[in-house]
């Protein structure tokens, strides 16, 4: 049986979709700011970017979540306790990450 | 041994136990003896976390009741138009006051207190891994903040609000000391929560009960969790917000100054980047105690821990993307707040699991029994679905237009921390009081205390969030007549005294009812976590395997074969006080760690760092000389210590035996290490988003006309030096000798790395010396990379030499290396950020 | 700074000019160029519900909207709190378990901030108050401490903005010294104004009316008495309005008002303050060129009046604690007297 205790795939699985909301969020935040700084406003350019950008998030948020049980530690109750919180946390992480591209689409 | 080889010997160590054999003679004596507390004065010495917690818990409810009193005075300001109670310069500072301390000096310091009394006695752990460490956090917190308290008596407080924005906090609008006191107050408070997450981090996921799996983890364990990692990640950027504000202040190096290339908005940023999370930061350890009272209330599990769990953790991570709902007003493009108002909201999902968690597990309860922590628990809930509820109007941007730094918001913010933190911490004072004290608290007062909080609650600030609608801003001294605000400031007034007479009841039966003493009041509530087993000064005796979340439920049995020594090190193995570290989610023991005694040291360290800032703070310079050199020299003689030593295995039950000493990735230490450094990154990271943000403020003047950039040949010969000094030390760390080996390679590249390193900063400053930091913010930010690195280098020093002192009397070997390690770590953590620092200046050299 | 000592902790109680003033202050309003009533303000309603333009119409709803609806869920939760608490066993058996705190704590506030973001989002992108309407009005608007300086396009003035009914106005807000916030709650939301920035809001007043305005960003010292007026004219009146503040200050009338206009200038008051054809031209205090068709003094504080003229220059600081003027108390009464004389035929 491996303990797996010593490895940090585990978290990275349980951790990985909100750090990815966190990185998309400042992906966001700077495409447009970046923009803004250049040409005074937010055009189509970043918006598109962004766009872009929040499907891929969104695909490898998805993965995370739908992949759970490969990075789960492997033994005992933990197991099933770790894949839940991952999903769950992932399918969250999806909405916020919907949500912060929203403004991009609607301001 | 491996992982997996642990992971085997643990389990079958678990199969023979609980061993019925009787314990040995004298063990019990021993254990006794080692962890005895001290008595007369050198009960200042303590460092047994019970006591230390409960200091802390209670010097934090001293400035809950200071801060009150602050809130009270107010109210009397404000109970009628023209009021002349108050001066307006005297409530300035007051109304800065009673915000800084109920959120620097009581809420965070009073939920790390928490942590502290909690977590060890939940884990069954004999103490927290660094538990001069949280008694060193406790005693600068506590004489820092009395001593910041005083300044309102010599007239002297901090007026510009506890957001202290500049330019009016800055040195051209508030020439006097007043707003230094504040960073004072606030410098202690970062040592503190930063020492404070350390002990946390570490302690909760390395020194649980064997077998306590994280999903066995008392909920409370996982919002400490987050709530270090907060600090960790929230913390940093109120660090370096002070440090500018200061630098400003006392050099008028420019960062938040328009005129000259710095921008006032930087600090909002930096502030509210911290601030915000830091209303989590207090929720997130409250909801964690809700969690551990509610099921006791309900007698049954907590419905849907994984999603109280998920919560926990959703909100750490939402909670850094909302900084900027504070600033919906500044002027900033309606596409960037919209950013900000989509993760308020986001934020309000964890919130509403939660919520409905807490009451799932009601529902699930066959008979509820309405006792003080159920009282205050219900009464919780209740006033933060409020607070959060208006808290999702307030991230509304155009409601926020409106809403923003008026009396809403001011409602707002007491539904939430009352709700959310208040109400929850009184729950907790009942619930675990008996844990330490030989009384619990009454129950009858205890009602009446909660009624008439509940209701003076609601009638102050329910009627405020009609009096922001009337147009009232937050922070007035007075208000005139024709504004029509007496009636409604009439009423929250009367409701804070009734507020305050419900907490006075409280205050009150905990001066006549808490005493130290054998035996505790004990498990009144029912509680079924590993807290409620037998304690003594060495906390439970045993530490016994745990399989479900409310063990003592279970398995009443527990409690007697701990106090038994059935289970896991039930003796002292080594002589000295000690427990087990194990892995981060099994909790499969590791190896054993030595914990340090009672000592004066981190007590004259405190004192040390006490005395430092504020002789800094009154411009003292030879005084916080010699108070440097006393935090200096005691923190040295507290690190001296500390190391434990290798020797042969022990046996610590069921046939199990590990090490004395592991170097190396698993060892706590080099843990603690990897915190600092992130929390060094941090601070770091934080520095290159004010770059950009100061450059973005005026783009193609960076470096602006007139100034030149540092020198390309300095930043060559500089980052060399840098990354040759790494490399002396990592060739130190590898030529550590073995005991009695010789020593020259080692003090060579040690040596060597030293000189380097003090040789890369001089050609630094030597590249940017045309320089000017005070002329331009571009100057400042250029600067304050090397102020950056010269802080880190400083301490490299101390270390380094501490290290070389302890290498010298043989302290230190190939195998006895982890001060050598840690080491290593900070140094090139410093080197990579010296490099990045000059990849950032050089790369924005050659754009312009 | 103050200490317990000399007694200023709690600062003990002569009623200080302001509050008399309060109390006993009447408006003058005695013929000549356009005068406010001053006193028709709303007294205790909630100004943000009570919406007079375009730019905080929106907003309104949203309140009673966002204030109804936050309502109804606290109700939800208190409901299902009570059943889980009160309710009959066979009901609790049933709601508790993880399904319920997913369907209510999970599922029910996403579709609800979803509604609510999009709605948000929406909202401020249609009021998307940076930028210039066609035809608007651009006035000038910087934070003092601790007052106003509005500046049209040819004249300048003080704590009291003129707008017209029925045409955007576009007010440019910023401050060169601590940070404040403009909020005229019936108007529109608040805007700050930070050294450095340049920050733009739009208002506009559909009808005729005098408007209650604040600071709203803490800014030291007397931040609470930093308080303004809005006067929104019918187009006619404002346009007599513009063109009386267009003309030079008025020339002294009778023997006292022309003592008055000397010792302005001896006492050194135009070097801080400008009357527009004489040679005061301070720039350091409000412009005082037309003074007296203001509705009020010392920042939307008192009623304007020659009385409160005379106090306010002998007492500013008892007023107004820690303004930048100047108080003048042992100045000969009468001396004063004659400025606010004088001021009071600056219309």
């Amino acid at each position: 049986m491996r303990a797996q205790d010593d490895k940090l795939t585990p978290w990275v699985a349980m951790l990985g979709p909100p750090t990815l909301w966190f990185v998309h969020f400042g992906f966001v935040y700077a495409s447009a700011s970046l923009e803004m700084v250049f040409t005074e406003r937010a055009t189509l350019l970043s918006r598109l970017v962004i766009a872009g950008g929040t499907l891929l998030f969104l695909a490898v948020i998805g993965w995370l979540g739908w992949k759970a049980p490969r990075f789960a530690p492997v033994a005992g109750k933990v197991r099933e306790f770790w894949i839940g919180v991952t999903r769950i946390t992932a399918a969250v992480s999806a909405i916020a990450v919907v949500y912060q591209a929203m403004p991009a689409l609607l301001v | 041994m491996t992982a997996e080889e642990r992971f085997e010997a643990f389990e079958k160590a678990k199969a023979n136990l609980p061993d019925r054999a009787p314990r040995p003679e004298g063990e019990l004596e021993l254990l006794e003896k080692v962890w005895a507390k001290p008595r007369g004065w050198r009960v200042l010495t303590v460092v047994n976390n019970d006591y230390v917690g409960s200091w802390y818990v209670g010097a934090a409810l001293l400035f809950f009741v200071l801060a009150g009193i602050l809130a009270l005075l107010i109210r009397l300001q404000l109970a009628m138009p023209l009021n002349e109670f108050m001066g307006q310069e005297t409530y300035n500072q007051v109304f800065t006051m009673h915000g800084t301390i109920m959120m620097f000096l009581f809420a965070v310091p009073a939920v790390e207190a928490a942590g502290v009394l909690l977590l060890p006695q939940m884990f069954a752990a004999r103490d927290l891994p660094f538990p001069r460490l949280s008694a060193f956090a406790f005693w600068a917190y506590l004489i820092g903040g009395l001593v910041f308290f005083t300044s309102l008596f010599w007239g002297v407080a901090p007026d510009g609000g506890w957001f202290m924005y500049p330019p009016h906090t800055s040195y051209v609008f508030s020439p006097d000391s007043n707003q230094d006191w504040w960073l004072l107050g606030i410098g202690f408070i970062e040592i503190s929560a930063i020492a404070g997450a350390i002990e946390i981090v570490v302690g909760t996921l390395k020194t649980r009960s064997p077998g306590m799996t994280l999903d066995k983890l008392p909920v409370f364990g996982w919002a400490m969790l987050v709530f270090a990692a907060m600090i960790i990640v929230g913390f940093p950027a109120v660090i370096l917000s002070t440090i500018l504000l200061e630098l400003e202040r006392a050099f008028h190096w420019p960062f938040f100054i328009a005129g000259q290339g710095g921008d006032p908005l930087l600090w909002q940023h930096l502030f509210w980047f911290f601030g915000h999370p830091e209303v989590y930061i207090i929720f997130l350890p409250a909801a964690g105690l809700m969690s551990m009272i509610i099921p006791v209330v309900a007698r049954t599990s907590l419905v849907g821990y994984r999603l109280v769990v998920f919560a926990l953790i959703a909100t750490g991570f939402i909670a850094f993307g909302v900084w900027a709902h504070h600033m919906f007003a500044t002027g900033i493009p309606d596409i960037s707040v919209s950013f900000f108002s989509a993760a308020s909201m986001a934020v309000s999902i964890p919130a509403g699991v939660q919520v409905f968690a807490w009451i799932g597990t009601l529902m699930a309860a066959k008979k509820i029994e309405f006792n003080v922590p159920a009282l205050f628990s219900i009464g919780a809930i209740v006033i933060f679905v409020i607070g959060g509820l208006t808290g999702v109007m307030v991230a509304m941007v155009p409601f926020d237009w409106q809403a923003h730094d008026s009396y809403f918001v001011v409602a707002h913010l007491h539904y939430v921390l009352i709700g959310g933190m208040v109400f929850p911490l009184f729950a907790a004072i009942y619930y675990w009081t008996p844990m330490v004290s030989v009384n619990a608290l009454s129950e009858k007062r205890g009602k009446w205390a909660f009624w008439l909080m509940f209701a003076g609650m609601n009638l102050t600030f329910m009627i405020m969030h009609w009096t922001g609608m009337m147009g009232m801003p937050r922070r007035v001294y007075t208000y005139l007549p024709e504004q029509g605000l007496g009636t409604v400031n009439l009423i929250a007034t009367v409701g804070a005294f009734v507020f305050a007479a419900g907490i006075a009841i409280v205050m009150l039966d905990l001066i006549q009812k808490f005493r130290f003493g054998e035996p505790p009041a004990g498990n009144v509530y029912g509680g079924g976590t590993l807290e409620w087993l037998p304690q003594g000064d060495y906390a439970a005796r045993s530490m016994p395997v745990v399989d479900s979340l409310e063990p003592l439920w279970d398995h009443p049995e527990l409690a007697e074969e701990s106090d038994k020594g059935q289970w896991f090190l039930p003796d002292s193995p080594t002589g000295r006080r000690e427990t087990i570290v194990t892995s981060p989610v099994y909790a499969v023991p590791q190896y054993m760690v030595t914990i340090p005694g009672p000592s004066e040291w981190h007590l004259f360290a405190a004192i040390g760092t006490a005395g430092f800032f504020l002789a800094l703070t009154v411009k003292l310079l030879s005084l916080a000389a010699v108070f440097a050199i006393l935090a200096v020299y005691s923190v040295w003689r507290w690190m001296w210590e500390l190391e434990g030593e290798p020797g042969p295995d022990i046996a610590i039950g069921g046939g199990m035996k590990i090490p004395r000493y592991v170097s190396g990735p698993m060892n706590h230490g080099v843990w603690a290490a990897w915190v600092l450094v992130t929390v060094l990154g941090m601070i770091f990271a934080c520095s290159i988003f004010a770059w950009f943000f100061l450059w973005g403020r005026q783009p193609g003047f960076w470096p602006p006309a007139g100034l030149l950039p540092p020198t390309t040949d300095g930043l060559l010969a500089s980052g060399a030096l840098y990354l040759a000094s790494g490399f002396a030390v990592w060739r130190a760390t590898a030529s550590l000798p073995a005991k009695g080996e010789s020593a020259v390679r080692y003090a060579l590249w040690q040596g060597g790395a030293l000189v380097l390193l003090a040789a890369a900063f001089a050609v630094e400053l030597i590249s940017r010396w045309h320089i000017s930091p005070s002329a331009n913010a571009y100057g400042a930010m250029v600067y304050l990379y090397s102020f950056l690195n010269g802080e880190v280098i400083a301490m490299l020093a101390i270390y380094a030499a501490f290290n070389i002192a302890a290498f010298w009397k043989g302290r230190m070997d190939r195998e006895r290396r982890v001060g050598q390690e840690c080491l290593q770590i900070l140094w090139l953590f410093l080197v990579a950020q010296a490099l990045i620092g000059f990849v950032i200046v050089g790369g924005f050299k050659v754009l312009a | 700074m103050c200490s317990f000592r000399d007694g200023r902790w709690f600062e003990p109680g002569t009623e200080s000019a302001a509050r008399r003033f309060a109390r006993d202050g009447k408006a003058g309003n005695d013929g000549g160029a356009y005068h406010f009533e001053s006193g028709e303000l709303k007294r205790g309603a909630a100004l943000v519900l009570e919406a007079a333009g375009p730019e905080a119409a929106p907003v309104s709803v949203l309140s009673v909207a966002l204030f109804v609806g936050g309502g109804l869920v606290l109700l939800v939760v208190l409901v299902w709190l009570g059943i889980a608490l009160f309710g009959p066993q066979r009901w609790r058996e049933r709601f508790s378990g993880e399904r319920p705190i997913l369907g209510l704590g999970l599922a029910f506030p996403v579709v609800v901030l979803t509604g609510l973001l999009v709605i948000g989002l929406a909202m401020t992108a249609s009021l998307s108050s940076s930028e210039a309407k066609p035809g608007a009005l651009p006035i000038r608007i910087e934070g003092e401490q601790w007052w106003w300086r509005v500046s049209y396009p040819g004249f300048e003035t003080a704590n009291e903005i003129v707008i017209p009914t029925g045409r955007p106005v576009q007010l440019q807000l910023v401050s060169d010294n601590v940070i404040h916030s403009f909020w005229v709650p019936q108007l529109s939301g608040k805007r700050d104004m930070i050294p450095g920035h340049d920050n733009r809001l739009n208002i506009q007043a559909d009808r005729p009316g005098t408007y209650f305005g604040i600071c709203a960003e803490y800014c030291g010292g007397p931040h609470a008495l930093m308080q303004m007026r809005v006067h929104a004219l019918a187009p006619a009146d404002y346009a007599r309005w513009e063109a009386g503040q267009r003309r030079r200050a008025a020339v002294p009338g009778g023997p006292e008002a022309r003592e008055g206009a000397e010792l302005f200038l001896t006492i050194g008051c135009g070097k801080c303050h400008t009357v527009r054809g004489t040679p005061a031209n301070g720039h350091e205090g409000p412009d005082l060129t037309h003074i007296a068709s203001r509705s009020t003094l010392a920042s939307g504080i008192m009623p304007m009046g020659r009385d409160e003229l005379t106090r306010w220059t002998r007492r500013a600081q008892d007023i107004k604690p820690n303004n930048l003027m100047p108080e003048y108390p042992y100045a000969p009464v009468r001396e004063i007297d004659a400025i606010s004389a004088y001021l009071m035929e600056l219309e």
